[in-house]
């Protein structure tokens, strides 16, 4: 994904020239292949199912 | 026993003997489908196995009996169903007295032991069981205290479902810089769920500000599908954010098209408490949160949100301060929309206790006294706590240093530049080859 105009303030001249690493090769980082597959959504069966830590019923 | 068991017995004490670890993993690696046929014997070949000494051998023979037991009834037809409860005994006292070397040549293997011994204590809902052995294992599996494991995200589900968060904090206050890839083991969920659950951890200890990061780096993790994990770290992040800095903080630029695109439509009532939360009435919040109290009640939000509508008050009883010098309790309360004056001078009192407010109760009158902040910050704890700030920054920076030589001298990366560089002069046929060469190559570590 690159974008067409890079505005940020610690290159005001934008991006210059750079190139991605490839992302089949980039060894931990390839984290981007498993979320760029084409399923549209990802980690449905994580585990969530904990009791909620910040309710105390004191608070209000 | 069989002897194809002495085999492997024979195999593992000889290569453990001579050190020769690469070779006992591969071996090992074909090991499984011998063992599995010879189930009723894999206690004895245990017996005969040190697990300091021949730590490998003895990691195969576990995750095959967790092989056995994650199989259905007709595929175990006449193979020995190991006992949970003596199978979880087993592999804790394993991991306690492994040898972290000798494990740390499997990294995959064992990283799949503790992830398996942690789905069967969660199975069995005996989380508590599971944290010594995994704090364990996380010390003997990475290779300096910054790197990041799988075994990492399995302790802190287990910490949360025990709803014991101390053993936790060790591992969540250390900067990760680097991951063990667990010979390719390592998945972005582990990534995700490290910073998810370390988020939920800080936040139950009101650790905002930490929580807050976590949440961040879940939602940075560059991606173009949607990932659940994100969703409720986004969630979260949003209620975190109201409590810690009163607005939402926005995001990196850094951060991937798919949050704004898409987490932010799927996170609807959450954007709906921010926009009331700016309006400064803390009724319209409350109505709004008694809405969808349930929704965030089946979201675990609830508690959260309850400490969004503490932190709308004390937001404008921080912005009175700028405006007046004193101020009757009554008045406050009738001001800030607090139900009386009770809860007006309780809540100023644990605002001045956590120096949120500079201010005094006048208990003759009723009368609550604005100050000014009183540190001149003249005093040597400043020049202290801004030299601890300044050692911080000098590390991050040699550390960012270190990590760009890295990948500069990566080859990898060199081939790529030099590519890139010769297609900028024209080359177009040398660069592209040089990417084909380049893509072939495994870049053999990624520091964040």
């Amino acid at each position: 994904m690159k974008p067409n105009v890079v505005v940020d303030e610690m290159f005001p001249e934008g991006a210059g020239s750079y190139m991605d690493l490839d992302e089949q090769s980039a060894g931990p980082s390839g984290m981007i292949v498993d979320l760029t597959s084409n399923e549209k959504a990802v980690h449905g069966d994580f585990y969530n199912g904990f009791v909620d830590l910040c309710d105390d019923d004191d608070l209000l | 026993m069989a002897s194809s068991l002495e085999h492997f017995v024979n195999s593992v004490r000889n290569l453990s003997g001579e050190g020769s670890w690469r070779e006992l993993y591969d071996f090992l690696g074909k090991s499984p489908d011998v063992l599995m046929r010879n189930s009723e014997h894999l206690d004895t070949v245990l017996d005969t196995l040190d697990p300091q000494l021949h730590s490998l051998g003895v990691l195969a023979i576990y995750m095959v009996k967790f092989m056995i037991l994650n199989q259905n009834a007709a595929q175990n037809q006449g193979i020995q169903v190991p006992e949970p409860e003596v199978l979880i005994s087993q592999v804790s006292q394993f991991i306690t007295v492994c040898n972290g070397e000798q494990i740390r040549c499997a990294p995959d293997s064992f990283a799949e032991l503790c992830n398996q011994f942690t789905q069967c204590l969660v199975e069995r809902e005996t989380p508590a069981r599971g944290i010594v052995p995994l704090t364990k294992a996380i010390r003997k599996a990475r290779m300096n205290e910054t790197q990041l494991t799988s075994i990492h995200a399995s302790l802190l589900q287990l910490c949360l479902m025990a709803q014991n968060l101390k053993p936790a904090l060790e591992f969540l206050n250390v900067e990760i810089s680097e991951i063990n890839s667990e010979n390719g083991y390592f998945d972005a969920k582990h990534f995700l769920l490290y910073y998810y659950y370390g988020g939920v951890i800080n936040m139950a200890v009101k650790n905002f500000e930490r929580a807050l990061y976590s949440f961040e780096v879940a939602l940075t993790t560059p991606s173009s599908a949607v990932s659940h994990i994100m969703l409720e770290s986004y969630k979260k992040y949003i209620l975190v954010s109201l409590i810690l800095h009163g607005k939402v903080a926005p995001l990196p630029k850094y951060t991937s098209q798919v949050v704004n695109r898409l987490l932010k439509p799927m996170s609807a009532i959450y954007h709906e408490i921010t926009t009331v939360f700016a309006t400064n009435k803390p009724t319209s919040l409350e109505l709004v949160l008694q809405k969808h109290r349930e929704l965030l009640q089946r979201e675990n939000n609830w508690g959260l949100a309850k400490q969004v509508q503490q932190s709308l008050y004390k937001k404008i009883i921080q912005r009175l301060t700028q405006t007046f010098l004193t101020l009757s309790l009554s008045d406050m309360a009738l001001r800030v929309q607090l139900p009386s004056v009770m809860e007006a001078e309780k809540l100023v009192l644990t605002m001045i206790e956590d120096g949120d407010i500079y201010a005094s109760i006048s208990q003759k009158d009723g009368m609550v006294l604005f100050h000014d902040n009183p540190d001149k910050y003249d005093s040597t704890s400043t020049v202290e706590r801004v030299q601890k700030e300044v050692n911080i920054c000098i590390e991050l920076d040699m550390q960012v240093q270190k990590m760009e030589e890295a990948i500069c001298t990566n080859p990898v990366f060199v081939k790529k530049a030099s590519g890139a560089m010769e297609e900028d002069d024209g080359g177009r046929s040398s660069a592209s080859s040089a990417l084909q060469a380049g893509a072939a190559t495994k870049v053999p570590s990624f520091s964040m």
